[in-house]
């Protein structure tokens, strides 16, 4: 919201530089920048157009002659609006628009000898698509900045929190500024004749419902004129970027940033039934805004109704058929309060956030309302002719009264730790215009209206402490900790597995983690969760996996020539459960990825594969003390990750429909890890240390040939079935197949390790072992000892 | 011959070969192959074995590694590398580049996450996590931000349906926790959420927080200062200047925004720092009643603080990172950098 730092001194004035008034507004908790306004436009003039021919080598430019008073100029102009006969702003040779001097140029072959300027150029407006117009009565020759009445000014643009409604108007602001400098000010009375007749008799209101309308005012003014505004209101509007649209329409603006109270203004004699309706619209209902948009209505939306039809919709917009326009001869102003949750469904509704919806929602103050219909009155007739009623209509039926809130002083100092005196404290609440009542330990504080954020003790605390100033609290840096409150941290698991991959030359990764549809079938494992107001297609749900998300990023890696790829990405996925007080299950996966098969190397390059990957997981579980960890092949090309017979993931080469779908060419291999079961699994604690024992461990070698039906995992199954308590290792050394060996056979040899704490192993029990292994693999693999 | 002799014989002709060898008159294969391969003397040596009666086996099986060992190591010991004729030379240029795995990363913004729960971890604050996935209550009702309360305009939110919508904040995790937990509390909750907006440099539809909560009896605004002064010098550095500024929050009264100071010394501090040289960090406030009383906590007992950090935006002040979107794109280039 902008403020005009000219404007603030109609109410009260300053002697801090722009800077220092930032500075001390930000302190206030009312976050601003400022801009400056320099006004430098010397030899900048009046000019009168009195010749306007086209170039001769260009199409879009003119060539104009200029009377400027002292001289008649020839200027070459491009604007579309340039005519014969326009009064015009003349930047003469010598003159700066900001950076930009003017200098006789050479366009097109035609000597130019300055500009004709709009109005952005000269910095009192954003008009940019043609030039600025004059006034014909403008004295020729003399200065813009004398006829436009342009001063230097200052525009604090502030950043307003939702709950400061009152800080929406330059009185809003000035009550904030009178904190800073210690001064009160006092409002202006209005002033104004009045005529004999009465609204009352030419209007009859009537509120449907009060709570949907806590306050309406309205009076009736009559032979009023619709015309351009004044400079000065132009430029005052101009300044905090509104542009004038006539002088009734100005006035009301004016208003509602000078006070905060937005007014609207019917053309009196377009509301037919001379009745003015506030209630609901019902379901269905059509209204045609003043900007010809067709609105329909929902049973929610406040309405002023001519009694039949709609002519606004309450403290949004204004209905076409009841505007004012420039044949308006009488019209009807109307300064209220509507329900602010009202107008805040109604404007989010129908997609009108304007400056009268604005306010209206932050809740406008029901005290200042006649006041700022009255102020509108003034100006109006201070400026124009017309005639307003001597009476005007009034309907607050439940009055608001100013609301009490006690205050303890001993419960303020202690809340924010300081030590303020009763004293100190009047003082502060002086500047806020609180008034107190001191009854026994505790004051009783008559809040003012425009204050309706304060409602309980602590938004008083919160008020003793800005004007107090935040900085000016001391800070308390010493630190108790209850040990009750400790809580064992879940992420130690999944910082573990993080260090670990990322000593294994893993990249961790982010993923966008809003899916398209066609991402969610990649895994669809889980059922994905839908979003209803998804920011595109592309985002509709909520992530069912982690895979889309990496292949997304191998993808993008593999495009850009990285061709050597281990990424992985830790995070939450979510699946729909109607049965949770969220209709959702979240679940916390690892999930790993590696392209490419080899780091070149000139002595030993390293080969990446599924064995190479296998032992890098059997790595991370050995590192994580997770004992009992295997793998276990179910179907062909993929491996379930198993703890104590329970899948907690798995292991796989991506089929090609996967891979395609992400314009990925290369191998890739994923390995999947449910952290939630996971975590069952591991404590930071579970080192089971044994004691270190001298037995010696009796070593084996055994070698078979066997069918190539058998898979490794059979044979190690079985020897390990076979080998007793005491086989504390097994160790597949060689596969060898080819010469020697049948076609459908290969000859697999493992070493085999013996081991127990409490006695030395004899060679005989040993035998027995190994035998029975032998036996069973000759009995029921067919396996041939060599 | 027994095997013993055999093992033997072999012995004495490795040595001779191992000769000729480290002369270069053959090469590193040619000597593995003869000794250490499938179809090599040793492999043999082996096959053999299992004629053995089975009391000897053990004995001489060890002798067969023990053999084996000292072949392969002898072969090792000299540093040989081969060039393109296969000819060998005998070499020990250190220079050459030793085997290294591509170095891993672990993302930015787990860095920053890892380093604000230690920072705060030392003065007793412990780390819970909550659901993306919350409902309307959790994440508005509860935290005094009611349906058309102008504050929903700060946060624009997803939804699954009219009462279940994707966190516009981990704020929404207090009040589960204080439903579930007595206090004294002081927790850390950090966690990805997701704001309805448009992508761009400076904004994604998701983003990470940090949320804390501290209650006990008689906390003041004096210790939430303090402790996100500490906060702020471990995390900027000792001589970190901050200043609170008020703010709005619906869960929090008094409110505010805490700037550290940033300098302006160069072009970006300008333009990072408005021209300000203060730099908001984060958003913080005493714990509103009205959220106490959602959970039946006595108001008059208990009084406590939160505080939320955004750790994209620290993590891209702390690395200078100037486009969001590559914090999710993984693009293994811009990942590789942190460690």
């Amino acid at each position: 919201m902008k403020i005009s730092r000219n404007w603030l001194n109609d109410y009260i004035h300053s002697d801090k530089t722009d800077n220092d008034l930032e500075d001390q507004f930000t302190q206030l908790g009312l976050e601003c920048s400022v801009s400056q306004i320099k006004i430098n436009l010397d030899n900048v003039v009046v000019g009168k157009v009195i010749d306007c021919i086209k170039h001769p080598n260009a199409d879009r430019l003119k060539i104009c002659k200029v009377d400027v008073g002292t001289e008649v100029l020839e200027i070459v102009c491009g604007a579309p609006n340039i005519a014969k006969g326009l009064t015009v702003a003349v930047a003469k040779i010598g003159a700066k628009l900001g950076d930009f001097k003017i200098k006789k140029v050479k366009i097109r072959d035609t000597i130019s000898s300055g500009m004709i300027c709009s109005g952005k150029e000269l910095a009192i407006n954003e008009e940019n698509d043609g030039i600025l117009i004059l006034d014909d009565n403008f004295t020729i020759g003399s200065s813009i900045e004398d006829v436009l009445e342009l001063v230097d000014n200052s525009i604090f643009d502030f950043d307003m929190t939702p709950n400061r409604g009152d800080c929406f108007s330059h009185l809003g602001i000035s009550r904030e500024l009178s904190i800073i400098e210690n001064k009160e000010f006092l409002l202006k009375k209005n002033k104004f004749s009045v005529s004999s007749f009465k609204s009352s008799d030419l209007i009859n209101v009537n509120i449907k419902d009060d709570s949907i309308c806590k306050r309406y005012a309205c009076r009736i003014i009559k032979n009023i004129k619709v015309t351009e505004s004044p400079l000065w209101l132009k430029n005052k509007l101009e300044s905090i970027g509104q542009n004038s649209i006539n002088n009734i329409v100005d006035i009301a603006n004016y208003i509602m940033f000078d006070l905060g109270q937005p007014l609207h203004i019917f053309d009196f004699d377009k509301i037919s039934n001379k009745t003015i309706e506030v209630r609901l619209s019902s379901k269905g209902e059509k209204i045609t805004c003043l900007n010809k948009e067709v609105k329909v209505l929902s049973d929610n939306d406040i309405v002023i109704s001519d009694g039949n039809s709609p002519i606004a919709i309450a403290g949004v917009i204004g209905g076409l058929n009841s505007f004012v326009n420039s044949k308006t001869v009488n019209i009807l102003v109307e300064s209220a309060v509507f329900n602010e949750i009202n107008v805040r469904r109604t404007s989010k509704l129908h997609n009108y956030s304007k400056e009268a919806s604005k306010r209206f929602e932050r809740g406008v103050d029901c005290d200042n309302v006649v006041y700022s219909m009255n102020k509108f009155v003034a100006m109006l007739l201070e400026n124009y002719s017309g005639e307003t009623s001597e009476d005007y209509i009034d309907i607050y039926k439940n009055k608001i009264s100013k609301s009490i809130v006690k205050f303890n002083l001993d419960k303020c100092n202690e809340f924010l730790g300081i030590d303020l005196s009763h004293k100190e404290v009047d003082e502060i609440f002086n500047k806020l215009n609180i008034s107190l009542n001191l009854k026994g330990d505790e004051y009783l504080c008559d809040i003012p209206f425009y204050r309706n954020d304060i409602k309980v003790q602590v938004d008083l605390f919160e008020e003793v402490a800005r004007v107090y100033g935040y900085n000016n609290i001391p800070s308390n840096t010493s630190f108790t900790f209850p040990s009750e409150s400790f809580i064992v941290d879940s992420e130690l698991l999944d910082n573990k597995i993080r260090s670990f991959l990322s000593f294994n030359s893993f990249n961790e990764h982010y993923s966008n983690s809003l899916y398209s549809e066609d991402d969610c079938k990649v895994d669809s494992f889980y059922k994905p969760i839908k979003l209803i107001n998804p920011l595109s297609q592309d985002m509709e749900y909520l992530r069912n996996s982690l895979l889309p998300g990496l292949l997304r990023a191998v993808s993008f890696n593999l495009k850009r020539g990285t061709g050597f790829i281990k990424l992985y990405e830790l995070g939450n996925i979510n699946s729909y459960n109607s049965k949770t007080f969220n209709n959702a299950d979240q679940h916390k996966h690892i999930m790993l990825t590696w392209v490419g098969n080899e780091i070149k190397h000139w002595k030993n390059t390293y080969i990446q594969d599924i064995y190479s990957i296998k032992g890098e997981i059997k790595h991370l579980f050995d590192m994580l003390n997770i004992n009992n960890f295997n793998f276990n092949m179910t179907e062909q090309s993929l491996l379930e990750l198993n703890i104590d017979n329970e899948k907690v993931g798995y292991l796989k080469e991506l089929g090609k429909k996967t891979i395609e779908k992400f314009d990925i060419e290369n191998s890739v291999f994923v390995c999947s890890i449910d952290l939630d079961l996971l975590s069952n699994y591991f404590s930071s604690k579970n080192i089971d240390y044994m004691k270190i024992n001298n037995f010696p461990s009796i070593n084996r070698d055994i070698s078979i040939l066997i069918n190539n039906k058998y898979s490794n995992q059979d044979i190690e199954n079985l020897i390990l079935k076979n080998g007793g308590k005491k086989l504390k290792q097994l160790n597949l050394f060689d596969i060898y197949k080819g010469d020697n060996i049948p076609n459908d056979s290969k000859s697999m040899s493992y070493s085999l390790k013996f081991k127990s704490n409490s006695r030395t192993l004899t060679d005989n029990e040993i035998d027995g072992y190994m035998t029975e292994i032998i036996n069973n693999l000759k009995n029921k693999f067919e396996a041939i000892q060599r | 011959m027994s095997i013993v002799d055999e093992i033997q014989q072999i012995e004495s002709q490795f040595n001779l070969d191992f000769d000729l060898f480290v002369a270069g008159e053959i090469s590193s294969e040619q000597i593995k192959n003869i000794y250490l391969s499938r179809k090599g003397s040793i492999s043999s040596l082996y096959s053999n074995l299992s004629k053995v009666k089975p009391s000897d086996k053990p004995k001489i099986g060890q002798k067969i590694n023990n053999l084996k060992k000292s072949i392969s190591n002898r072969i090792d010991s000299i540093l040989l590398i081969t060039e393109d004729g296969g000819n060998v030379i005998n070499s020990s240029d250190y220079t050459l580049p030793g085997f290294k795995h591509n170095s891993g990363s672990i993302h930015p913004l787990t860095l920053i996450i890892q380093e604000i729960k230690e920072i705060f971890n030392k003065i007793g604050f412990s780390s819970i996590y909550g659901s993306e996935v919350d409902t309307d209550y959790y994440n508005f009702e509860s935290l005094n931000i009611s349906k058309y309360h102008p504050a929903r305009d700060m946060q624009d939110t997803f939804y699954i349906s009219n009462d279940i919508l994707l966190r516009t904040h981990t704020s929404s995790s207090q009040v589960h926790f204080m439903e579930n937990n007595n206090p004294p509390i002081r927790i850390l909750s950090p966690g990805r959420v997701y704001r309805n907006e448009d992508i761009s440099v400076r904004s994604y539809c998701l983003f990470h927080q940090i949320e804390g909560l501290y209650v006990d009896k008689k906390v003041s605004f004096s210790d939430l200062k303090g402790t996100l002064e500490y906060f702020a010098k471990q995390f900027f550095g000792p001589k970190t200047k901050i200043r609170f500024r008020p703010s709005y929050f619906p869960f929090t009264e008094p409110s505010a925004e805490m700037d550290v100071y940033w300098g302006l010394e160069s072009e970006s501090d300008y333009r990072i720092t408005k021209g300000t040289g203060w730099l908001e960090i984060l958003g913080c406030g005493m714990v509103n009643p009205a959220v106490f009383k959602s959970v039946d906590y006595d108001i008059e007992k208990w009084s406590g603080y939160a505080f939320g950090l955004g750790i994209e935006r620290i993590a891209m002040l702390k690395y200078g990172i100037d486009d969001i979107r590559l914090l999710y794109e993984g693009d293994i280039n811009f990942l590789r950098q942190f460690k």
